[in-house]
């Protein structure tokens, strides 16, 4: 009798080998639909959730539905977006190489849309380029998307139409597609990102699409740090992660602290192990994904960011002058004069901001502010866990953290500050 | 009946109809005039306390009228003018005076007199007619003379208001000037960071100076208007030194009716009894001039002579002139043409009060709704774009330039707004001042709605 996970194997046989050809020959009705948990681990996406499927005469059946979203990008800042299934972005779809997908897509927008399947070896009329694979989906239709998937790793979807607009609006997700036969090593934690970017003036709620230069929203996920969930690992644990970048103009250099990665895959596959070296920063170009593995031998809160400073920032204006070195006591008491409400920034409590506006920077850190914002979020990694919530700020070994010297240190070591 | 008694009815005839206006009539002119002027000006009351008490308290639109009514030589002056030309009239309405001749020659036997007294043979016929006319014209320079004391009340008042206008904005301008500084002050902080470029604070630095002249010609722009008030009061020395109470009162349109305004206008109009009395003037002179022009220059009078020899004789004297080349058509005519001329002018005068009752009337309607709007609309929405701004600061958008130049914008759009406010001010005053019987001097402005004040707060960036 043949087991299913004899078909895994089977299927596994017909490949035509991970290290040369990248698509893979399945038979058209595809190979039994895998199963979270059983056949794959599946992927942790901070801040998101992965689509939901059912399976129907041994295709793996989703819906997609793009339509309205009010967003919540951080504490304080949402957006009249456009995005999957009430959110934004969408949700990510996870399946196993061999499988057959069908994807129906309903379009509850305003104006006609497509998806295409970024990195997927699909059918040429799958490919969901409007005017060029398909007719748009117009509002209120429904089209079916049905492939077999021949190939594994991270990918992405996103509207393929008036794509300036749709895209910058929010209509894109993940598609993680994991191996018919496990890789090895196994990752104990695989969590997948995607990177994008935002106009989003303070005290607007639209993203502007016809903004090509001057991002100020940056997400991971969608969110923005303070509002971006934590990656939790126990020590010793294989962490994969897995990045996409659909912002619009940027690519970003992402960089983890405190450990080192070796990049295992890209859109179009895995890397050959003799082909990696290791590295902290991984520059994830528009419209790419990256996927990077190590283990998290180094207890503590980490941060992992982009590394591009501007990027780390929310809703940073740039029409202001430059004030490093400026005795602002002249100048603040003369334009107090002129406008009495005038309140100097970071003065006298928190100033008002505009409604609907975030902090360009400021999440709460466990000696202060983090001076940071937008694209970052923290690995915390801990010597024993018992879920991927978030276990809290580290506490580090006494004489672990950076203090104010001592005269006795100073003396000690010839230090004359 | 015998020749005396002949000589008597002539006499008779001549000088007994009427005397003309009396004298003591320009007294009452007079009081009229002011009497009627008070009743027509609010504040004109007498002054209760004295000038000097009312200027320590600062000086309000009130006490400025009362004090150029009651105290400038402006109104006695007007109330003399008017003696001076009732005087004319007065003197203009009695019978001319009869002359007298005599003469003498001497002959070798004695001496041959003869005395005669001629009057103006028609002037006690047209006297009747002349008084009348006097009296219309008398009635027209008692209304001149209260519509001159309407005009300097309400002179006093649009000088006060043009006072305190270019008081508040010179204030405005100030604070435009302490705006523009504030720019300058961050400028050269920057620039002593080495954080702005030359251009830039150059820039800053022209926009700062020209701000600070800007603030320094409203400042300078209220002395001749405090002038224009201080020769209005009438004050001089010392007491000069007055200061203005409070500010310009925020609603023009408070207290004062608009229904019927034509009808209104017309019924209280001095000019327009000015008008009346001289058209009915110039009936009377026509009328007197169809008589005069019958037999004129003709005298009659009595004569008296008596011979070298003793002999005495008394008899009427008549003195004619012939109208040979000059038959008094013409001054009929004239006098014909001078009352249609009255008539004209009395219609054309009517339609000018009815016009000047419906511009003033819509203008003001008009002053007072951009004066809303501004209020309701423009300046909290500059308020608003301040506060947007000043958040964005916050938010690390916008740089200090940014709040300064909303602040600027605030300022001059409360600058229009203080524009508005006064010339729905003026405009009030004029109609009031319509309505008071004296048809106001219409200014260009006034008249084409156009406004002249400069913006003084400036938007400098």
């Amino acid at each position: 009798m043949t087991t299913r996970r004899d078909l895994f194997r089977l299927g596994a046989a017909a490949s035509l080998g991970a290290s040369g050809l990248r698509t893979t020959a399945f038979p058209e009705h595809g190979l039994p639909p895998g199963r979270p948990h059983l056949d794959y681990q599946p992927v942790l996406t901070p801040n998101g959730v992965t689509l939901p499927f059912r399976i129907v005469d041994g295709v793996k059946v989703f819906h997609l539905i793009a339509e309205p979203v009010e967003h919540t990008f951080a504490p304080g800042l949402q957006g009249a977006c456009w995005g999957y299934n009430g959110r934004v972005h969408g949700p990510t779809i996870e399946a196993v190489e061999g499988d057959r997908v069908r994807i129906w897509v309903t379009n509850k927008l305003p104006q006609s849309t497509t998806v295409h399947w970024h990195g997927l070896h699909v059918p040429s009329g799958m490919d969901g380029v409007g005017g060029l694979s398909q007719r748009p989906i117009e509002p209120g239709e429904t089209f079916r998307y049905e492939f077999v998937l021949r190939q594994h790793g991270t990918f992405l979807y996103h509207s393929h139409h008036d794509e300036m607009v749709q895209m910058a609006l929010g209509l894109m997700g993940l598609f993680v597609i994991h191996p018919r036969q496990p890789e090895e090593p196994p990752a104990d934690v695989d969590y997948a990102y995607l990177l994008s970017e935002w106009h989003l003036e303070p005290g607007m709620r639209r993203p502007d699409p016809n903004e090509m230069a001057d991002f100020n929203v940056l997400t991971m996920n969608g969110v923005a740090f303070p509002a971006t969930a934590p990656m939790v690992a126990r020590r010793g644990e294989r962490v994969r992660i897995r990045i996409g970048n659909l912002s619009a103009m940027d690519h970003h250099p992402m960089h983890i602290h405190g450990h080192s990665f070796e990049v295992v895959a890209t859109d179009g596959g895995p890397i050959q192990e003799t082909a990696r070296w290791p590295e902290a920063t991984v520059l994830v170009p528009v419209g790419s994904t990256r996927t990077i593995e190590f283990v998290a031998e180094n207890p503590g809160d980490w941060a992992f960011h982009c590394h591009m400073t501007h990027h780390v920032m929310t809703q940073m204006g740039h029409g202001i002058p430059n004030l490093v070195g400026l005795d602002a006591t002249a100048s603040d008491e003369a334009v107090a004069a002129a406008v009495p409400e005038f309140e100097t920034m970071g003065e006298d409590g928190e100033p008002t901001i505009p409604p609907n506006s975030a902090p360009m920077a400021g999440g709460k850190g466990p000696a202060g502010m983090i001076t940071m914002g937008g694209m970052v979020t923290v690995l915390k990694v801990r010597d024993t866990i018992t879920t991927r919530d978030d276990p809290g700020w580290y506490v580090p070994p006494a004489g672990t953290t950076a203090a104010p010297a001592t005269a006795a240190e100073l003396e000690r070591d010839g230090i004359r500050p | 009946m015998s020749r005396a008694a002949a000589v008597s009815v002539i006499l008779v005839i001549a000088l007994v109809p009427g005397c003309g206006l009396p004298t003591h009539a320009i007294a009452d002119r007079q009081a009229d005039a002011w009497r009627e002027a008070q009743a027509r000006v609010r504040g004109s009351d007498g002054i209760a306390v004295s000038v000097d008490d009312l200027l320590a308290d600062g000086l309000s639109a009130h006490d400025a009228v009362q004090i150029a009514l009651h105290h400038s030589r402006t109104v006695p002056a007007i109330l003399a003018q008017l003696g001076v030309d009732a005087a004319a009239w007065v003197t203009a309405s009695r019978l001319r005076n009869p002359s007298l001749h005599a003469d003498a020659l001497f002959f070798g036997d004695g001496t041959e007199v003869e005395v005669g007294m001629l009057a103006p043979l028609l002037d006690s016929l047209q006297q009747p007619l002349r008084e009348a006319q006097a009296e219309q014209e008398l009635l027209a320079a008692e209304a001149t003379a209260t519509r001159a004391i309407v005009a300097v009340a309400f002179a006093t008042r649009r000088a006060f208001v043009d006072l305190l206008v270019a008081g508040q904005r010179a204030r405005l301008a100030d604070e435009g000037a302490t705006a523009a500084a504030a720019a300058a002050t961050f400028a050269q902080q920057l620039a002593a960071a080495g954080n702005a470029a030359p251009e830039m604070l150059a820039q800053v630095l022209a926009a700062h100076a020209d701000a600070e002249l800007r603030a320094a010609e409203a400042a300078d722009a209220i002395l001749p208007r405090r002038e224009v008030l201080q020769r209005q009061l009438g004050l001089f020395g010392p007491r000069t030194a007055w200061q203005t109470q409070g500010e310009l009162p925020a609603d023009p349109m408070a207290g004062i009716d608009l229904d019927a305004i034509e009808t209104r206008a017309v019924q209280r109009s001095l000019e327009l009894r000015v008008a009346n009395a001289r058209l009915a003037a110039a009936h009377q002179a026509s009328a007197w001039t169809d008589r005069a022009t019958l037999l004129p220059g003709s005298e009659v009078g009595i004569s008296a002579m008596r011979e070298s020899d003793g002999e005495a004789a008394l008899g009427p004297a008549l003195r004619l002139e012939l109208p040979l080349f000059d038959g008094g058509g013409a001054a009929r005519t004239g006098a014909a043409a001078a009352t249609g001329l009255a008539a004209a002018r009395l219609w054309q005068l009517g339609i000018d009060v009815r016009s000047a009752a419906r511009l003033l009337r819509d203008r003001l309607r008009g002053a007072a709704n951009r004066l809303q709007f501004a209020r309701e609309v423009a300046v909290p929405a500059a308020q608003r774009a301040t506060t947007a701004t000043l958040q964005r600061y916050n938010a690390m958008q916008v740089g200090a330039f940014d709040v300064i130049a909303a602040r600027q914008r605030e300022l001059a759009t409360s600058d229009r707004e203080l524009t508005t406010l006064a010339e729905a001010w003026q405009l009030r005053l004029q109609l009031e001042e319509l309505l008071a019987g004296a048809l106001p001097e219409l200014s260009p402005s006034a008249a084409t709605g156009a406004t002249s004040h400069p913006s003084t707060a400036g938007v400098h960036r």
